[in-house]
């Protein structure tokens, strides 16, 4: 699992906004908007609730008066045009004035075990107000700059897991529905969703049409903070990568597709053909990788003849052929391939979430410690750590925000202090002193106590094969944005719109079900306009 | 005030890196933190002292089935105790035990069972059978001043902000106004 193919993952259907709208779905979830105290500038807030599970939760929204000056997307923000707290239960009247009154100060205030997730948003300025005064006047919005932006507004954290005292994720993962990976956190964001399109059609004073709501999802802003999380959790990432590649591998077992397969895959292509054409984003490195993959997908759509898709095992044989394309090619097929076949790879999504951790055997012989690091390390051993370029890079946690930054270790002070994601580094030293050492690794711990953490991740690696990033992440040519990536897809985000090699932006539920439409849950890989 | 279970782990880890203690112990003692919070809060006080005390490493001498650990930093001991008892150790003599709730959380985060004794500051444990609980996972009432302490710890692994880094460390834009 290579940084670069991270860096090019697509969301599929096992990504955990499908899964959640699938548990939607499958229970006939309706969304009640309880409350809404909005002025006619759409300053106020709102409630929506909505039963998954067997349990109620309720999405409090505030809306609030932004200065244009207070407008960024930076962690470092302080003020936002919206706030959300995703409450467990039903709120009274006194929880939501808490939540109120709290939630716009985000990080500055505490919050309670009752608040599952906690997020904010800021507009997009040009077309929220485009939108609502379009709608105030009774004319057509602009739909290119409807397609080109596709969301009113985009969140720039969505907090779970017991940040700032909100509920640790260990309270509600045995609750159906909410037991996957950042079900809470996707639950949150869809619900987000839906309260921009009622804002804006509050402010603009009239309703949209169903197909541009459908269009419009949510946007997301994210940069490093969300990177080290695949690095400390590596026993989670094995089970999102194992997830997947189990998927892969039942779909290309499959012997022979049936006319509507073959059906469904030439729709999928077309509609992957379509994603590409309107995905276009400013940046110089991920807009030439677009434009190769609108070159390349021509020649994919040109193998699927009637005579491949007949034959044996064709989804397998496309996999194949797919070797002589770009990674971004590859994923993207891989991402398509998988969406036909839910009644085959749905269930593996009760695969996502792992109860377990990284655990020592201190039992091992060292020797046997060795052979682990030479059957699975060579990438990180065979790298030279006292050449400047492969210790380019250090992370750290800033003082200023307690959030993960990417320093220059030759040009930057604070690389004293650096964070612990150099594992290939610390492999490598370990290795070294592992040589002729005899006894097992309590031993060697008890005398080496700083390996104690490679150990464990050697270890562990051996068990969960997708568990290490195979790269070096301190080397001058690690793009934090490939972690990113690769996160966000899982989540289900689409048309990545890099900033830097280090902060980018996302859409989320662009083309998912609205409210009211849960019933026709489960189509909707990769967004297309239909405006 | 409250604090989440995963608030607590996080800042123990990085107290822990703060105070110097190895990094793989530290993940220990965090989660041996966590389960703590959950199970008897209040022995979460001796932790700074934990974290701070020389890190000496453990001197232990094994015979047969028992290992015996002479001295050494409790931050360092714990581990070795929990690893004694997965490795085919029946007893752990622990010399002259402080602080003994962090080995006996780890060992419960480990799921493994012990049962224990006390000779004056001598602890000995010996592996059980005795089912290890889950603890429920809550918010618990930390001490500010405790907090305070282990911030301290925490913030000698944070690096100050300069303009460069932050331009160019964290990435995103200045504004957010299109």
């Amino acid at each position: 699992m290579r940084l670069r193919r991270m860096g090019a993952s697509f969301p599929h259907r096992l990504s955990f906004l499908r899964t959640l709208m699938r548990w939607l779905s499958a229970e006939g979830t309706t969304v009640t908007r309880t409350v809404w105290e909005m002025c006619d500038r759409g300053y106020g807030h709102a409630v929506y609730q909505v039963r998954l599970g067997g349990y109620d939760y309720s999405l409090i929204a505030v809306s609030t008066d932004l200065p244009p000056n207070m407008r960024t997307d930076r962690v470092i923000a302080t003020a936002w045009d919206s706030a959300y707290v995703l409450y467990d239960g039903i709120p009274d009247a006194s929880e939501i004035a808490r939540i109120v009154a709290a939630a716009p100060k985000q990080e500055a205030a505490r919050f309670t075990e009752r608040d599952l997730v906690l997020s904010r948003a800021n507009k997009s300025v040009r077309l929220f107000d485009h939108l609502t005064s379009a709608l105030r006047e009774g004319r057509e919005p602009d739909l290119d700059l409807v397609r080109s932006t596709g969301y009113l507004m985009r969140t720039t954290a969505v907090y779970g897991n017991g940040k700032f005292g909100i509920a640790d994720r260990g309270r509600f993962m045995d609750r159906p529905g909410l037991g996957g990976p950042f079900m809470a956190e996707m639950l949150a964001v869809w619900l987000i969703r839906g309260f921009t399109h009622d804002l804006a059609e509050h402010v603009g004073g009239a309703p949209m049409p169903r197909e541009l709501k459908q269009f419009l999802g949510i946007g997301n802003s994210t940069g490093l903070g969300m990177a080290p999380f695949l690095v400390t959790h590596p026993v989670l990432l094995n089970s999102w990568m194992q997830v997947r590649e189990t998927a892969l591998a039942r779909v290309r077992a499959i012997a022979t597709l049936d006319a509507d397969q073959i059906t469904r895959i030439y729709a999928l292509v077309e509609r992957a053909a379509q994603h590409l054409a309107e995905w276009n984003v400013p940046d110089e490195i991920a807009s030439e990788r677009i434009g190769q993959l609108r070159r390349e997908w021509p020649k994919v759509a040109a193998a699927l003849t009637p005579q491949m898709m007949t034959g044996p095992r064709p989804i397998d044989a496309l996999v194949n052929l797919s070797a002589d394309w770009s990674v971004d090619c590859q994923e993207l097929i891989v991402a398509m391939v998988l969406e036909p076949f839910g009644d085959l790879i749905d269930g593996l999504s009760d695969c996502m979430a792992t109860p377990f951790v990284s655990q020592l055997d201190p039992a091992m012989d060292c020797v046997d410690l060795a052979a682990l690091i030479k059957s699975d390390w060579a990438w990180a051993c065979d790298i030279d750590y006292q050449d400047q370029k492969n210790c380019a890079q250090f992370w750290y946690v800033s003082e200023e925000k307690l959030e993960p930054r990417l320093g220059d270790r030759f040009a930057e002070d604070g690389a004293e202090l650096e964070s612990p994601l150099d594992i290939a580094r610390r492999v490598k030293t370990l290795e070294a002193d592992l040589d002729g050492f005899h006894g097992t690794v309590m031993d060697f711990v008890m005398q080496f106590p700083q390996h104690r953490f490679a150990a464990r991740r050697i270890q562990s690696a051996a068990n969960h094969p997708y568990a290490e990033i195979r790269d070096n992440l301190i080397g001058e040519e690690c793009l934090p944005i490939d972690m990113l990536r690769c996160k966000l897809a899982f989540f289900g985000a689409a048309k990545f719109d890099p900033k830097s090699d280090r902060w980018t932006r996302i859409t989320l539920c662009q083309g998912a079900p609205l409210f009211d439409e849960l019933n026709t849950a489960d189509d909707w890989w990769l967004p297309v306009a239909s405006i | 005030m409250k604090r989440s279970m995963n608030e607590i782990n996080g800042l123990v880890l990085k107290a822990a890196r703060g105070a110097g203690v190895p990094l793989g112990h530290c993940e220990d003692i965090a989660s041996a933190a966590a389960y703590l919070a959950a199970t008897d809060p209040t022995a979460l006080e001796c932790l700074p002292d934990v974290l701070c005390a020389a890190q000496a490493g453990p001197v232990a001498e094994a015979t047969g089935t028992q290992l015996r650990i002479k001295q050494g930093a409790m931050s360092l001991i714990a581990p070795v105790c929990v690893d004694a008892l997965k490795s085919g150790y029946d007893t752990v003599i622990i010399e002259n035990c402080e602080a003994h709730a962090i080995i006996f959380a780890l060992c419960a985060v480990q799921d493994i069972g012990v049962d224990h004794a006390f000779e004056g500051m001598q602890l000995t444990l010996t592996r059980s059978d005795t089912p290890v609980a889950a603890p429920a996972v809550q918010a618990v009432t930390v001490s500010q001043a405790l907090w305070d302490a282990l911030g301290d710890l925490a913030a000698k692994t944070y690096v100050p902000a300069t303009e460069a880094s932050r331009l160019a460390g964290a990435g995103a834009g200045l504004t957010d106004n299109d």
